[in-house]
């Protein structure tokens, strides 16, 4: 794929190399690939996590409406527990800590593993610990539709799951649309964190790249631009989605 | 919270809150032991560690002051650039605003690690920039991003008025932000500051992966000391809880200034 990407020929690249511009993920098979497998597991773990973290924030947010004061509580201490630890400790914690009293299975290289490895236990952690936020978010914009909304569509004679389904939540969807654009810029960032259980996302990837190709200060300003593009992106099509859904008369919260 | 509400209106329901929290407690009170007695040998190791670990997680402290203080200096002067009547230095420091809230923290950190040399050149000396205060730094510099959007926030939330009286009374516009509109605007800003200085703190673990030697680094060096499986999740639990213990009573003081202050306006 490298001299695909970059068939300018060795002119060009060694014009680079004397430049300071030592870009081997160009031109280096295995930096290649390494980079585009890192930024493949990067969107993989965002996109994972993000799906887990919006089931939490719906479950949380549903129960967090309960009227069992215990129900509450334990949805309170978990968004507690997860907002006011160090997402690193939060990974440690999991990784190493319960991550070592799983069972060992044999993988199909025929080496003993264990049953989650770095990869799982990294969605599952960016999961909780964005979850935690996501039921704030998703709370606060069923708050966020007026109370009068809700008795109109009483006096509509709207059953409770009808004035949810047609009448509430579309319109908490739309409200929660600019928080769940920020969460999501914050599970890429957060999902270089992963770096410390060895998972080979973009930042694990270019760390190793820089540490054998000796270019850390290329590498770095191409991870920092590649993060800053990815999140970019979305945060444009998350935009672009809010717009669309406008309803016009009604500003978002 | 919710049970106090709940018992002041409905005096009935009181017995009922009363028998859940003592269930509550009791339950807490049984879990605590079972863990003790299951982990007994660790727990006690942990406690003997607990001095030197406590003096490591002062250096996470220490380098959440210095990238706080990054943040409020930084953020303060992009946010006031941000409401710039100049449009071209509004919108320069909006886009670096976004960049600055846009970059990974721990990229910020190995960013601030190479491209910064140990040594400085000031006024004609070498100074040593140790790796704790470049981790520090480079946890500061994308929090100004947060800081500049707090203060913009803040002055937005003055009502155009004060700026009106202020300026009939012939103050210019440094006079006025300094005088009228920031000191309003600190109760607003002071809440959302304090939670960027909990997530800042949280963020100084981040230095554990470059070899600073703070409360994880320093658990990870005991724990290679003495490899022992059954300590994992105990230690590592240890620096959930000293982080909690420490970062918990400031986001509750932060967001209850937030709901007071904001009832009043």
């Amino acid at each position: 794929m490298s001299a695909a990407l970059f068939p300018a020929g060795a002119a060009v690249r060694e014009w680079m190399v004397e430049h300071g511009l030592n870009l081997t993920i160009l031109w280096d098979p295995v930096d290649g690939r390494r980079f585009m497998l890192g930024l493949l597991l990067t969107l993989a773990l965002a996109s994972l996590s993000i799906v887990l973290s919006l089931a939490i924030g719906v479950a949380g947010a549903a129960l967090k409406g309960s009227r069992l004061a215990p129900v509450q509580k334990a949805v309170a201490a978990y968004v507690e527990v997860f907002r006011n630890t160090p997402l690193l400790a939060q990974m440690y914690f999991f990784f190493f800590g319960i991550g070592s009293l799983l069972p060992m299975v044999v993988n199909e290289q025929g080496e003993q593993v264990r049953l989650l490895g770095g990869f799982g236990w990294a969605v599952i952690v960016l999961g909780l610990h964005s979850g935690a936020f996501q039921i704030e978010a998703l709370r606060a914009s069923i708050d966020a539709v007026p109370r009068s909304t809700v008795e109109a569509a009483q006096a509509l004679g709207l059953s409770q799951l009808q004035i949810f389904r047609q009448v509430v939540g579309p319109l908490a969807l739309r409200n929660s649309l600019p928080a769940l654009s920020n969460s999501i810029a914050q599970t890429i960032k957060a999902t270089s964190v992963a770096f410390a259980i060895a998972v080979p996302e973009l930042t694990y990837a270019c760390n190793r790249i820089w540490s054998d190709s000796f270019n850390v200060p290329v590498m770095i300003q191409i991870l920092l631009a590649t993060y800053l593009l990815l999140i970019g992106g979305v945060s444009a099509l998350m935009r672009a989605i809010e717009r669309r859904l406008q309803m016009p008369g009604v500003q978002a919260a | 919270m919710s049970t106090h509400t709940i018992s002041s209106h409905r005096p009935a329901v009181a017995g009922a809150a009363f028998w859940w929290r003592l269930a509550g407690v009791l339950a807490l009170l049984a879990l605590a032991a079972w863990i003790y007695t299951r982990y007994k040998e660790p727990i006690d190791l942990l406690i003997a560690w607990t001095p030197g670990l406590l003096a490591s997680f002062v250096l996470n402290i220490v380098m959440g002051l210095v990238a706080i203080a990054v943040a409020t200096v930084g953020g303060t002067a992009l946010g006031i650039a941000q409401c710039s009547p100049h449009r071209r230095r509004a919108t320069l420091a909006r886009q670096v605003t976004l960049l600055l809230r846009n970059a990974p923290w721990l990229v910020a950190v190995f960013y601030l690690m190479y491209l910064v040399p140990y040594e400085i050149h000031v006024f004609g000396k070498y100074v040593f920039v140790s790796d704790w205060l470049k981790a520090a730094i480079g946890i500061g510099v994308p929090a100004s991003g947060y800081m500049s959007e707090i203060v913009r926030g803040g002055i937005r939330s003055i009502p155009l008025q004060q700026w009106e009286a202020a300026s009939a009374l012939g103050l210019d516009r440094r006079q006025i932000l300094r005088k009228v509109v920031l000191p309003q605007a600190l109760r607003s800003m002071t809440p959302p500051w304090m939670s960027l200085y909990c997530i800042v703190t949280l963020s100084t673990s981040l230095a554990n992966i470059l070899g600073v030697e703070e409360l994880m680094t320093s658990i990870s060096l005991h724990l290679a000391g003495d490899p022992r499986p059954e300590l994992l999740l105990p230690a590592h639990a240890y620096t959930f809880i000293v982080f909690f213990i420490y970062i918990y009573p400031i986001s509750r003081l932060s967001r209850r200034l937030e709901k007071k202050w904001s009832l009043k306006e």
